[in-house]
């Protein structure tokens, strides 16, 4: 249900922007209609990212919030290269990694890496809430890499680049990610999914 | 890919979670503070054009106005001097001494009734007098009263006009002459020529006549002048001629504005010594 829009004004507004392209060229005249539209079409997806990073909503919210300015700032800088929800995307992941190291909730541990005996769960089939709350009860250093190489795409060199950390660590931090969310599907699966 | 990794990718990459209305609100309002922001400085802006164009409309309205007036007072200037000139060459053609001839004029007669020396004594200089040396008078019947003689003094020069000048040479009267010049024409060329014209006319004219003195047709400077030399001689001014009033007779006025402050002025002052004495 949309704040501002009817469902059908919606989708005249939305019909007045044909591609994603129209709608950033909207976007950089700073067209208010414009602004409103993207918010309604992208701030479901952008509090989602946000959530998956920062476990408390409402900080979450702020964030996702924060980066809807930001893109409305910066987006004469989109170089109508590529998909711009993409490119939207990355500003909002990098709104939440400053949000964490503002907060210094990276709480990257040195561990040496081992082998972690892997037994998948056959079972699979979890609500995408469930799973947003498992990563949410991460701790915060493994949350985020898990992340950024699991969701977002990164590649350990770029999290270590981003995060400040050596490669060795990212991977490190993934290993004990996998684990510990291979634990708690296992223990859902046992009970049902009753997290 | 890890299977793990795939799990939840595949289940959150494109995940929502619906904002709040605490959300929605939160960035409408960072929107409208937005558009204010740009508000006043599109108002700052537009009312620093709008000031800039009308102070240059009324600068160029005033310049234009100035310029009126001053080709305006050129016009008129260029037509005293078309008519002092012809004047003069009236005047010319009849009381231009002749050349190479020495002259002395006998004392002027009388000439006024206010403020004018009674027995006046001009001489030329040496200097052969020609046809454009002008020496302004009112009118003919005047000067053929005078028999010149052959005495000449060097250290009298007659006043001139030229044709083009503005300015008049000094006179300088000789010791045994009086003056019989006003102030102004020994100021050496404070005057235009029709003020000059218009003096010498009041120096030299029958003034019996009074509706001439006091005519309006006079101006204000003459005016002016003519009450200052009643003043030298120990005479009042009479402001009415003039056509305003004194500064004390302003004060005076009742109703006026400096009376009413000057008045309780006063008036506060004497309540304080009143109280002062009291005490």
């Amino acid at each position: 249900m949309h704040l501002y829009f009817e469902t059908s004004y919606m989708t005249k507004i939305l019909s007045i922007f044909e591609t994603e392209y129209d709608l950033a060229k909207a976007l950089i005249k700073r067209d208010p209609i414009a602004q409103r539209t993207f918010y309604d079409k992208f701030s479901g997806k952008f509090l989602g990212i946000c959530c998956r990073y920062i476990s408390d909503v409402m900080a979450a919210e702020d964030i996702m919030v924060e980066s809807m300015m930001k893109i409305f700032e910066k987006v004469n800088q989109f170089g109508f290269k590529g998909s711009f929800e993409g490119w939207a995307k990355r500003l909002v992941v990098n709104e939440a990694l400053m949000y964490l190291r503002s907060k210094k909730m990276f709480e990257v541990t040195m561990e040496d890496m081992h082998e972690l005996q892997n037994s998948y769960s056959q079972n699979m089939d979890f609500e995408s809430e469930e799973l947003l709350k498992l990563i949410q009860a991460l701790p915060n250093g493994y949350r985020t890499v898990f992340n950024l190489y699991a969701i977002e795409g990164y590649n350990h060199n770029e999290i270590g680049e981003l995060l400040g950390i050596s490669e060795g660590t990212s991977k490190s931090q993934l290993s004990r990610a996998r684990v510990i969310l291979q634990d708690q599907l296992k223990k859902n699966e046992k009970y049902g999914y009753s997290i | 890919m890890d299977p793990i990794d795939k799990l939840f990718s595949d289940k959150l990459k494109n995940h929502e979670v619906q904002p709040s209305d605490r959300a929605n609100i939160l960035f409408l309002s960072k929107i409208e503070k937005k558009e204010e922001k740009k508000k006043p400085l599109f108002w700052w802006t537009m009312s620093l054009a709008a000031s800039l164009l009308i102070v240059g409309f009324a600068g160029f309205y005033f310049y234009s106005s100035k310029k009126q007036n001053t080709v305006d007072l050129a016009q008129n200037t260029e037509k005293r001097q078309e008519d002092v000139k012809l004047s003069e060459n009236a005047e010319i053609q009849n009381s231009t001494l002749p050349k190479s001839q020495e002259n002395v004029l006998e004392p002027l007669k009388e000439v006024g009734e206010k403020g004018f020396s009674k027995s006046v004594t001009v001489k030329h200089t040496s200097k052969i007098v020609e046809e454009q040396d002008l020496v302004v008078s009112d009118k003919s019947s005047q000067l053929s009263e005078y028999q010149p003689t052959k005495e000449v003094l060097k250290s009298v020069q007659i006043a001139k006009i030229d044709e083009k000048a503005q300015v008049a040479s000094a006179i300088v009267p000789n010791q045994e002459t009086l003056i019989f010049l006003t102030p102004m024409l020994a100021m050496n060329g404070a005057m235009n020529p029709h003020q000059k014209a218009l003096t010498m006319k009041a120096l030299q004219s029958n003034s019996e006549n009074k509706e001439d003195y006091f005519s309006e047709e006079k101006s204000l400077f003459v005016r002016v002048i003519d009450e200052v030399k009643n003043l030298k001689k120990g005479e009042k001014v009479d402001f009415n001629k003039l056509g305003f009033k004194p500064i004390e007779e302003l004060a005076l006025n009742q109703d006026g504005f400096i009376v009413s402050e000057s008045h309780q002025i006063k008036e506060k002052l004497n309540w304080i010594k009143s109280r002062l004495n009291n005490n």
